[in-house]
């Protein structure tokens, strides 16, 4: 056999572990499922449920015993550190500030299935759990195990689902994170006092669970009188330096190893130190924010996948192999359910919410998480639970945590809560443009554009939409972002103020942008998306990615800035060879020479020898029918048998050139650039780029001229 | 004492009351012995075996030198290990540490000696 050395062992694995986390993690993500999701199932797919049913050599190979060790120390450093930070994020206004609904809600979410499993233990204990001689206690430490582990939220997770949802800012979002920091700190207090019961089974009874009592009660003062008034000195020195220096993060590292060391000691396991240490942070400044920035990317993305990985390591599915234990885990899933989604349902329905509210708050404290499986393994590690029920409860956890959003949209559907529950209440009369907003400092372009199509009228309005992806950090943490929602808004609203363009901010997090600007665009029933184009990182065409797939779902009129530098346009050319998008072209034109002293030129292109189309002076005509235009319109006839350079050598006189998409010039919505964008990409000024759906409506009427002159178009041909 | 502290008031003592006869009536139950671990054969009768038990209450994986067999522990006389193509009787670890299996269809005795308990503390 080939030896290899420890440490070329173990970078092997972690990077199998982070590869394989990384690849299904997105692949879960890509299926509205938690991030987290995919990288425990990734764990459990490394472990013997699935490669070592299939290739137990590679199995073998990957994770030979003698490695198992070091894995596991890695593994636990990363929960402990995962622990602080999530003791970090824990806001006590949540658990202070409650109203009358969340304290029941919370409390029954924890009695409710704190009963059921224990009760679910009377049934389990003598066909799934052994029964250890020395041991005097052992069914009050299954019991109140398998209590604890049916009453816990995965918080971090919950509000990952709530902030992708946007239901953070409803009242069923506020009821069910209250709960669930409430949940996870109780369930904690909990485990440590199982913890301790179950230390005291394999000793010499009673005493020393009193001994850790005792010593737990002391270690808690100890925390609050004198360890929390020095963590506020942290906070101070922060203040006073003004950055996190490595001085401070070494502080707090070391406080929360002194803390873990503490309780392990005791008896009460390290983890529930690191959460104490965590919890007892002071909160409100940068510091906090600051410091669980600055560990969690190292954690997340490097210690929890290892975490994940031993946690599979351990999981044996292939250990349920008879209906009936199926059938037992059935039965926790079935009374983890019942627990946790009928007790926090049921309180919900008494504390005044509809039953489809309460639904909603039972389904998003049903989930579980990451933080079952931290439970589970202080539980298979203290001998509590059994393989099998080790394996049957990290399904049960995988499940819980997996059916969330599915069930979630089904019985809480956005519609109810979100963009189209306001619609009758907030669509303005008068014309309207909706531009969605990338990033913080693009939009200047847009923005005056998008104000002088709506013209100044005070009925016109223009949403200014920002839809944020949700970032990784939210799979584990809290993502609610203490920042303002509208904060990569602010440069374009400041730049609005100055224009003296009133403009409505509306921001939300979002996976699917293409769709929920469609959605905003058909439910504020916008007459046009006005989007900017930015360079994609993979493919060249700019009606490519989401682009193409706004101008594809999008049910409004959509016109995309190719913005050179855009500051007003006096002179405008529109390209015209008669499709409804060029006819939009020029709606938008019209509505642009509206502002005095625009000069419009619609550029008809036809084939040599050939005279200028008579539909085409019609359809100038209809658009351009209200008087005072003509002055402002120039309709030129190009004979030439490239539209496409004619319009790149008219364009060089504009300082907008508008134009419909269509194959005639080189411009139609595909997702990869494998056709020709020459115009996009030879026209050296601002190019806005329009498809149509609808047709715009007139902008306010210009004043008449003398003697009431209507528009007429007078061609004038020329060669290319 | 207004109408909803009454209302948790009886809550918590109803859930205490509940836990609290949940606890009573568990603490008559009784789950089966724990023999998961690394055994070997220490009867001069048998060949030198290897034996691991992979043991979550009743459902026991006996694997002997590699061989998995799934098996099912029955409480009557004594405990019985039945599995899919023997049974084995046994009156459980001895006083001296030893655990006999017997199979009466074979006239086969085992006698094991545990060399580890199951790892990291789990069965």
């Amino acid at each position: 056999m080939v030896h290899i050395s420890p440490i070329l062992t173990l970078l092997m694995q972690i990077g199998i572990v982070l590869a394989a986390s990384r690849a299904i993690g997105w692949l879960f993500s890509k299926f509205n499922q938690p991030q987290v999701m995919g990288e425990m199932i990734a764990g459990i797919m490394l472990g013997p449920s699935l490669l070592g049913l299939f290739w137990p050599q590679a199995m073998a190979a990957v994770f030979p015993p003698a490695s198992l060790p070091l894995l596991n120390i890695l593994s636990q450093l990363g929960v402990l550190v995962f622990m602080f930070l999530i003791g970090l994020e824990l806001d006590p206004k949540l658990i202070r500030n409650r109203g009358h609904a969340a304290v029941l809600i919370s409390h029954a979410s924890i009695i409710a299935p704190f009963i059921l499993g224990s009760l679910l233990a009377l049934f389990l204990f003598p066909r799934l759990f052994n029964h250890d001689l020395e041991g005097h206690m052992r069914f009050t430490a299954v019991a109140l195990f398998m209590g604890a582990a049916m009453s816990i939220t995965a918080f971090p997770v919950l509000a990952r689902i709530l902030t992708e949802r946007n239901l953070h800012r409803t009242r069923v979002g506020a009821i069910a994170i209250t709960c669930a920091a409430v949940d996870d700190v109780t369930a904690w207090c909990l485990l440590a006092f199982v913890v301790a019961i179950a230390r005291a089974d394999t000793t010499h009874g009673i005493t020393p669970a009193l001994i850790t009592a005792g010593a737990s009660v002391i270690y808690v003062g100890v925390m609050f009188l004198v360890v929390r008034p020095l963590a506020g000195k942290l906070q101070m020195y922060y203040d006073r330096t003004g950055r996190l220096n490595q001085h401070l993060v070494a502080a707090a590292l070391l406080l929360m190893m002194a803390s873990a060391y503490v309780t392990e000691k005791i008896g009460i396991h390290a983890l529930f130190g690191a959460f104490l240490m965590g919890a007892l942070m002071p909160k409100g400044g940068k510091f906090v924010h600051e410091l669980s920035v600055r560990l969690e990317d190292f954690t997340v993305v490097f210690l929890l996948p290892i975490f994940f990985a031993f946690t599979g390591l351990k999981t044996q599915i292939g250990l349920l192999d008879n209906v009936e234990l199926w059938g037992y885990t059935l039965l926790i899933i079935a009374v983890a359910c019942a627990g946790k989604f009928g007790g926090s349902t049921i309180a919900a329905k008494f504390s005044g919410f509809s039953w489809r509210e309460s639904s909603a708050i039972g389904i998003l404290m049903n989930t579980r998480g990451l933080m079952e499986l931290l439970i589970l393994n202080i539980g298979r590690e203290l001998g509590v639970i059994t393989d099998a029920v080790f394996a049957m409860m990290v399904l049960m956890a995988i499940i819980t945590t997996a059916m969330t959003t599915p069930i979630l949209h089904w019985v809480y559907p956005r519609k109810l809560f979100g963009e189209d529950e306001s619609a009758p209440a907030t669509v303005k009369p008068g014309f309207s443009v909706l531009i969605p907003i990338a990033y913080p400092r693009s939009g200047a372009g847009l923005l005056e554009l998008a104000g002088a199509i709506a013209g100044r009228d005070a009925s016109q309005t223009i949403y200014a939409l920002h839809l944020r992806p949700p970032v990784d950090r939210e799979a584990y943490r809290s993502g609610i972002d203490p920042e303002p929602e509208a904060e990569p808004l602010q440069p374009l609203l400041a730049h609005a103020a100055k224009l003296k363009v009133p403009v409505e901010p509306i921001t939300f997090v979002t996976r699917d942008v293409p769709g929920d600007i469609a959605r905003v665009a058909e439910h504020r029933k916008c007459d046009l998306v006005m989007m900017g184009f930015h360079k994609a990182v993979i493919g060249t065409a700019i009606l490519g990615g989401t682009v193409h797939r706004v101008l594809s779902q999008t049910e409004t009129n959509v016109a995309i800035l190719v913005d050179r530098g855009y500051r007003g346009a006096k002179k405008i050319l529109v390209p015209y060879l008669g499709s409804p998008h060029d006819t939009l072209a020029m709606e938008v034109a019209r509505r642009l020479g509206a502002q005095p002293g625009v000069q419009i030129t619609i550029l008809h292109v036809v084939a040599p020898d050939r005279q200028m189309n008579a539909g085409a002076v019609k359809v100038v005509e209809s658009v351009f029918s209200e008087p005072g235009l003509s002055e402002q319109l120039k309709f030129k006839v190009v004979q030439g048998e490239d539209p496409v350079s004619a319009v790149v050598q008219y364009a060089k006189d504009a300082d907008l050139v508008i134009i419909g998409v269509g194959e005639e010039w080189g411009l139609e919505s595909h997702l990869f650039g494998f056709k020709s964008e020459r115009i996009a990409e030879e026209v050296e000024n601002s190019l806005l780029i329009v498809r149509r759906h609808h047709p715009l409506p007139a902008p306010m009427p210009l004043p008449p001229l003398p003697g009431g002159e209507r528009a007429g178009v007078r061609g004038e041909t020329s060669q290319v | 004492m207004n109408r909803t502290t009454l209302g948790y008031f009886l809550m918590a003592i109803s859930a205490g009351a509940i836990l609290w006869g949940i606890l009573r009536l568990g603490s008559r139950l009784q789950a089966p012995p724990d023999w998961s671990g690394e055994w070997e054969t220490v009867a001069d009768d048998v060949q030198h075996r290897h034996v691991t038990i992979q043991q979550s209450g009743v459902y026991v994986h006996l694997n002997m030198d590699g061989q998995i067999e799934p098996c099912k522990l029955e409480n009557g006389y004594g405990w019985q290990l039945k599995g899919p193509h023997r049974s084995w009787s046994t009156q459980g670890v001895l006083g001296n540490g030893e655990l006999v299996l017997t199979d009466y269809a074979s006239s086969t005795h085992l006698t094991l000696r545990r060399t580890a308990k199951a790892a990291d503390g789990s069965h």
